[in-house]
């Protein structure tokens, strides 16, 4: 609220960065393990003396270059761009904390980047210790700038003793920082070998793709023994909320939590039973196929990642809406209009309600929901009356933990209610007869009911944040139902 | 005017805030280099790919430069990160909220550095195949990159004009806005365009000097050619950053033509040294290439008054609260000079002549 509101149609802000994220986190990742892949390979060909290995080695490098340098990079940077115009406020604090680490990241990324380049251009310049060592150099800084990202990352969900402290080292080594380093290395390991597989199965010679296909397929078997195990200690260390969230709490990040285990499994079978035991079958559709599960994976692992943090951007100390818990008190006694910077109203008269309820979607809202597209709250708030979207706005964070408490005066919250109960004019009926006109509709459109439900559906099962049936809601908050809805749910009947 | 400014950020800086500038700025000036190379450079490959019917050492030229590009642009990217990354967290209030008014233009830069990053790299290895179509390849990614240029010339110079931002956030909420309309963009844009061109043909010129140990008669005329376009390139600098110092704001202008000592003192002595440097450097290239280098680190720091100047007591950051962390930013400046030491190291493995694949 303290900056302006970018609001992005259709998919939202968090989609936004996840989309750019999920593609540079599986490029990133490979850029590491990669790394070790090829010096790792070329030494090969050099102790087994085998020429084609080492002209493998080479056309993989230039794919690396071209994967990794170019749409690594890019990407690293589109994640930048995309965090700072969606969650400004959580950059900010994550720069003001860690920019030190930042700029020794930035520090291995450029050594990185040109170790990666006189690697490529010295296969016919460097001798051969010499290459090796430039590619230990790539590997080296590359997983240390993984290390100094995983510190700020790790940050995010679990800051530790920063909360009270504020000391840098404590924001650094938080709780999650070390199981989320094994498993974010045994990942990059896997990766490096699952991209090899697909320059592997790319080798028209029968003996010589045989033999690069198998030693690809057991680049994946350290992270399939330690990922579980590394999981497991990462998940112990985790708020119990985020735990409740990802494991029953809510349907839809447990179904993605489970994918992700599934998928994994999936894939070290796959690649057990195929290029691992039977490398001379082995073929490019198939080393795609692998490639394309790897990516599923890493997508709805960060996906899962992202969504047990809610309510927030930074564990314990900022909502996912930028609004920091220091800043609540003063928000609710004086108003989040009168504390927000990017607003046209500031107070809340009879003639500008709405637009001051539109005002407070964007600076509360507006960063995790959209209003008709991905999470929107034209599908979360359908069929609801003004009245139960009030009493759900004074409940919010009771009533879904996963949500932030709405933060403002009551004539407020109640403006925003107004705002989101005509978001879907039939459902707020303003007058009886305005009610049985929109009940006649509701039965003329009765046919094409179903799929215009689909949306909503396909809403709500996207949406961590808002419940598949709202009956539940009374029986946890011990309400009767028609109390709990406020007879919302009687209308139609 | 400074009501929509966001308050600073709660939590104190990580260092005192003269030494974040220090940082900004020299960064900065390094990103200039390969970026200006980047931009000039491909302008030139374009000219010269266009020549090249005419002329064999044209497209020899144009074919040396294309295989340049693809890594003066890594070397763009990953020295641009510091001084964006110094300059958020100095002014992350003003630079957020004017990224954010643009922010589809803003985010859009992503996708344009991707393509134009491969456009070079497909320019770069297929140079011969593509044939006469190579020059197309060429200008499109050139293009790309101007954008890129004018896009973060209009977002940094509207992060110093709070003034136009109500008018933007109300105009629509689609973010699609792109602040073109400001008069001093354009201008501000060619300035830093033809200073690209200038520091290409330098960098031609040098190149020129290199390729003259394995072949005299291109070598020279390579250089010459380069020397050619600095010198134009200069000479028409001289009328673009007269008419970007016309288009500032009437009481920012008035620093630089003497109101402001300082301002004025600097300015004085960058066109004093390009002067120099055009008049000598046919004879001294490398003295002449020195001065220019001067130039570029005066006309940082000048560009630094100039957004001190535009922001007045707006915003300052030496009221923001400072808390530094001093043994982090001694490990980093440690880092540094172990990773300029490693890069060094690998460089120059990569240009020593060494018998190839042999132990």
């Amino acid at each position: 609220m303290n900056y302006p509101v970018w609001e992005i149609p259709a998919i939202g802000g968090g989609m936004m960065i996840g989309i750019i994220a999920i593609l540079h986190v599986f490029v990133a990742h490979f850029a590491v393990g990669g790394g070790l892949y090829l010096v790792l390979a070329e030494r090969k060909a050099y102790r087994e003396n085998d020429p084609a290995v080492l002209e493998y080695v080479r056309g993989h490098s230039l794919f690396f270059v071209l994967v990794v340098l170019v749409f690594g990079a890019v990407s690293g940077v589109g994640i930048w761009w995309s965090i700072g115009l969606v969650s400004p406020a959580a950059t900010s604090t994550l720069l003001h904390i860690f920019l030190w680490a930042w700029a020794i990241e930035w520090v291995f990324f450029a050594v990185e980047i040109a170790a990666a380049f006189v690697y490529y251009y010295g296969w016919d310049r460097l001798d051969r210790r010499t290459h090796l060592t430039v590619g230990w150099i790539y590997f080296v800084t590359a997983w240390l700038s993984l290390f100094m990202i995983n510190g700020i990352l790790t940050f995010m969900l679990t800051p530790g003793l920063w909360l009270t402290t504020r000391e840098f080292w404590d924001a650094f080594w938080n709780p999650t920082a070390i199981p989320s380093l094994i498993i974010r290395t045994m990942v990059s390991i896997a990766l490096a070998g699952l991209y090899g597989l697909v320059t592997a199965a790319a080798i028209p010679e029968r003996r010589l793709k045989a033999k690069m296909v198998r030693y690809a397929a057991t680049w994946l078997l350290p992270a399939s023994l330690v990922l579980p195990l590394g999981g497991a200690w990462y998940i112990s260390r985790i708020p119990p909320l985020a735990r409740e969230i990802s494991m029953g709490g809510s349907p839809a990040v447990t179904i993605f939590a489970g994918l992700s285990i599934v998928l994994s499994a999936i894939l070290f079978i796959f690649a057990f039973f195929g290029p691992f035991q039977r490398p001379q079958h082995f073929n490019l559709p198939f080393a795609f196929m692998l490639a394309l599960i790897g990516l599923s994976v890493t997508g709805v692992t960060e996906w899962v990642r992202e969504a047990v943090r809610k309510p927030y951007v930074i564990y314990g100390y900022m909502y996912s809406n930028g609004i920091t818990r220091r800043e609540q008190e003063a928000i609710r006694r004086d108003g989040a209009l009168r504390a927000a910077k990017w607003v046209t109203t500031k107070e809340i008269r009879q003639d500008n309600r709405l637009e001051a309820g539109r005002n407070l979607y964007e600076i509360q809202c507006a960063s995790c929901h959209t209003i008709d597209g991905f999470n929107g709250l034209q599908f979360a708030v359908m069929g609801w009356r003004e009245e139960f979207i009030d009493f759900q706005l004074q409940h919010l964070s009771e009533l879904k933990g996963f949500m932030p408490p709405f933060m403002g005066t009551e004539a407020e919250r109640r403006a925003l209610a107004a705002w989101l109960a005509r978001l879907n004019p039939q459902s707020a009926p303003q007058s009886p007869q305005l009610a049985g006109e929109s009940r006649r509709a509701d039965t003329r459109r009765s046919g094409s009911a179903r799929i215009e439900e689909l949306p909503q559906f396909v809403g709500r099962f996207f949406n961590p944040s808002v419940p598949a049936v709202p009956q539940p809601l009374a029986e946890r908050t011990g309400l009767p139902v028609a109390e709990a809805t406020g007879g919302a749910f009687g209308a139609d009947r | 005017m400074s009501a929509l400014i966001p308050y600073p950020d709660p939590i104190p800086l990580p260092a005192p805030v003269w030494l974040l500038q220090a940082f900004l700025m020299l960064t900065l000036f390094l990103h200039l280099l390969p970026m200006s190379l980047v931009l000039g450079g491909g302008t030139l490959t374009v000219i010269s790919e266009l020549l090249a019917r005419r002329d064999e050492r044209h497209r020899r030229l144009a074919q040396a430069v294309a295989r340049l590009l693809p890594i003066l642009v890594a070397f763009t990217i990953t020295l641009g990160i510091a001084p964006l990354l110094f300059l958020q967290v100095i002014y992350g209030p003003l630079f957020f909220s004017s990224s954010i008014l643009m922010a589809w233009p803003w985010l859009s830069i992503i996708g344009l550095m991707l393509l134009g990053y491969y456009g070079y790299y497909w320019h770069s290895f297929q140079f011969e195949r593509l044939g006469p179509r190579a020059v197309w390849v060429a200008l499109v990614s050139t293009v790309l990159f101007m954008i890129v240029g004018l896009l973060f010339t209009s977002n940094m110079v509207l992060m110093l004009t709070p003034e136009r931002w109500e008018a933007l956030y109300r105009a629509g909420r689609s973010a699609l806005r792109w602040n073109l309309t400001e008069p001093t963009i354009v201008p501000r844009f060619l300035h830093m365009f033809v200073a690209s061109v200038a520091l290409s043909g330098l960098g031609v010129a040098l190149l020129g000097t290199v390729k003259r140990k394995a072949d005299a008669a291109f070598g020279g005329w390579v250089r010459q050619y380069g020397l050619r376009w600095f010198v134009a390139a200069t000479w028409v600098q001289f009328a673009v950053g007269l008419w970007f110092l016309a288009s500032l704001p009437r009481s920012i202008r008035g620093l630089f033509i003497g109101g402001g000592g300082m301002e004025t003192g600097l300015l004085a002595v960058a066109i004093a040294l390009a002067l120099v440097a055009i008049l000598t450097i046919q004879r001294r290239l490398v003295l002449g290439t020195a001065m220019i280098l001067g130039t570029v680190a005066l006309m940082v720091i000048i560009r630094h008054r100039l957004r001190a100047a535009y922001l007045g007591s707006a915003f300052d950051p030496a009221t923001l609260s400072v808390r530094p962390q001093t043994a982090m930013f001694a490990l980093f400046v440690v880092l540094l000079v172990g990773g300029i030491a490693a890069i060094a190291w690998m460089v120059w493995q990569l240009a020593r002549p060494v018998d190839p694949r042999t132990e």
